[in-house]
């Protein structure tokens, strides 16, 4: 009887820590999941890119301004964007080059943020992705005021992987 | 007392097998959890159904603002550029309202 009694207790011991062994288990598999940043690198290079698109081109006709000599320096305060980020980064997070041509004609072609970057577009396949910066690209058509077809072509990269990626 | 002995070392083993089982799968579960958190935790453009894309409305747009020369040359890149919307669907509704 009492020997029966001592093995429930022990038994009972030995479910209390099956408990909090389980529960630290749930505890450290939400932390884990909840713990990791998302990784939204990719869909802030393509906003970024459809910002300098509306920029350059609205409702498929060409900003007039690009045309007044005054775009590339001006490129920051006409399409109201800012590179700066979080203070935890030193260099500058962003880049975008921006090319527009008419046939075979370059009438602009300049580039902005952080040239070091461009150094991780197409490397994808060779090193782990996670670590490297996104790069998203796209060309189109859009219309001057003279009903000529120009092509644009802007591409954009977001580093910021420290805040994207453990 | 050889058989008690016995029972009580049966027991014994069916609770480390049981203790072993299940630290094995909680171990699995945090480990399956991080995997969970580096693969669903990417968003993309393509991780998800899109029926609109602005630069695919831009040329559309462009197409039916320009002529010959212009016109085909964007409707080449509307045939072989990937959107994110379907672009002769929507070249086609516009045409028809224009019509």
């Amino acid at each position: 009887m009492i020997n029966k009694k001592g093995a429930e207790k022990v038994l009972s011991v030995y479910w209390f820590a099956i408990i909090v062994l389980v529960a630290t288990g749930i505890f450290i598999m939400v932390y884990n999941f909840y713990n990791y940043p998302y990784d939204v690198r990719e869909i802030e290079a393509n906003i970024l890119l459809n910002n300098v698109a509306d920029c350059v081109s609205r409702g498929g006709i060409i900003n007039s301004e690009i045309f007044s000599g005054n775009f590339e320096n001006d490129f920051f305060s006409i399409c109201r964007l800012n590179f700066s980020a979080e203070e935890t980064f030193e260099e500058t997070q962003y880049y975008v080059s921006l090319n527009l041509s008419n046939a075979s004609l370059i009438i602009l072609d300049f580039e902005k943020g952080n040239k070091n970057l461009i150094s991780s577009c197409g490397l994808e396949k060779d090193v782990e992705k996670n670590n490297l910066a996104k790069c998203v690209q796209r060309e189109f058509y859009s219309v001057g005021s003279n009903s000529q077809s120009y092509l644009i072509k802007i591409l954009t990269i977001v580093r910021k992987t420290e805040k994207n990626v453990n | 007392m050889s058989i008690n002995k016995k029972g009580q070392l049966g027991e014994t083993i069916t609770w480390v097998v049981a203790t072993i089982i299940i630290i094995f799968v909680l171990i699995t579960s945090i480990y399956a959890s991080s995997l969970v958190a580096k693969s669903k935790k990417v968003l993309s453009y393509d991780s998800y159904e899109r029926e609109a894309d602005g630069i695919m409305t831009k040329m559309i747009l462009s197409y039916f603002l320009t002529n010959g020369n212009g016109q085909a040359d964007i409707l080449f890149k509307l045939q072989n550029d990937v959107f994110y919307g379907n672009a002769f669907a929507e070249l086609n509704k516009i045409r028809n309202n224009l019509k």
